[in-house]
């Protein structure tokens, strides 16, 4: 059980990527009319938090310092 | 020779801690109000902001003013400055800390236990968890290291105090009190989005950079090693009361147990000694420290 929760813990800027950013990406678009024809536009909005987090996850840090 | 011993004698380290035991008595009350009210004044931001009570861009000037100063508060219970070693008041110590940094996302244990070896080695490359903000280039480096959520790289110096066990046991603790906070923010985020981004996570961000600037920054900018080197006095455009003092951050390096609002009168008492032993910048200090803003543009 604890290897398991390390294991996902170790991904966190994966998870924080997909939950954190996903959600306010997410809050935003629903809030802009311009993407209000979007289709599937939470998907999307979760899939690049996530994406920004793996990346963050691979590189080992959030910015390019 | 009779001359150096005479001067020696007179600014003696017992005489100087003779005085600065004077200003380790008082009660701290103006930071357990500061620390709990910023954080009560945080916490019914969110009725507030959910309900429409207030604006968001209302609620996050006012959380990321809170988060600025949620730190200090929590910086004397690490110094165990509430409970001045009473055993029975010690869970103020706990309480305040804990309560304190909830603004600002940090577990009390872990920041507890990593400045402590931040003034055992101050300086320090290897040992002290402060070096890469308090030796930062500039301020522009500080705010991403800060943004980047790097620095303080908590886990390599768990790493290096490995053979501490009361270091250790102290910091793991402090680990499950970070994961609660973070789980927290997730739940929060999921259900309130942007209000979780502009209530709690960017003012924690932007309280963060605050502290690290004036705390860790400002007072260690080309100090060397050794216990009246190692942090300087200096002044700033800004009055200090918008800094929470750090011009006079040299004292508490020497004397922990000085209460934050004591310094400037037991600076003032000391100052001969800290000329005499060559704390940097300590011929700039003004006699009247008191209610003086310091600054120097």
């Amino acid at each position: 059980m604890e290897k398991i929760l390390e294991k996902i813990l170790s991904y966190n800027k994966a998870w924080f990527g997909l939950i954190f950013i996903g959600s306010v990406l997410n809050a935003t678009a629903l809030k802009l009319s311009a993407f209000n024809n979007v289709p599937n536009i939470s998907i999307w909005c979760f899939l690049v938090g996530f994406l920004v987090g793996i990346i963050a996850h691979i590189r080992g840090k959030w910015l390019w310092i | 020779m009779d001359i150096a011993n005479s001067a020696s004698e007179e600014f003696s380290f017992e005489k100087e801690k003779a005085i600065a035991k004077k200003y380790a008595q008082r009660f701290q009350w103006e930071m357990i109000l500061i620390g709990v009210g910023q954080a009560c004044i945080w916490l019914s931001l969110w009725p507030l902001v959910i309900n429409e009570i207030i604006p968001l861009w209302s609620g996050f000037i006012i959380a990321t003013i809170c988060a600025c100063f949620a730190y200090l508060p929590s910086h004397e219970a690490q110094h165990g400055n509430y409970s001045r070693g009473n055993p029975k008041r010690r869970w103020l110590d706990s309480f305040v800390g804990n309560f304190t940094l909830i603004t600002l996302i940090y577990p009390y244990e872990v920041l507890r236990v990593t400045h402590m070896k931040h003034h055992a080695y101050t300086n320090d490359k290897e040992k002290d968890p402060d070096f890469q903000t308090s030796n930062a280039k500039s301020i522009k480096e500080i705010i991403l290291l800060v943004l980047d959520g790097t620095s303080p790289d908590y886990e390599k110096y768990k790493e290096v105090f490995v053979s501490d066990k009361a270091f250790q046991k102290a910091f793991d603790k402090g680990v499950k009190i970070a994961l609660l906070l973070r789980f927290a923010l997730m739940v929060m985020v999921v259900l309130y989005p942007l209000q979780t981004l502009l209530l709690w996570w960017l003012p924690a961000k932007l309280g963060s950079i605050y502290t690290t600037i004036f705390f860790s920054y400002y007072p260690h900018i080309g100090t060397e090693h050794g216990r009246y080197k190692n942090t300087r006095f200096w002044q700033h455009w800004i009055p200090r009361y918008l800094n929470h003092s750090m011009q006079l951050h040299f004292i508490h390096h020497l004397h922990p147990n000085i209460g934050h609002y004591d310094e400037p009168k037991a600076i003032e008492e000391l100052k001969p000694f800290l000329i005499a032993k060559g704390v940097p910048g300590a011929e700039d200090i003004p006699d009247r420290v008191t209610y003086n803003p310091l600054i120097k543009f």
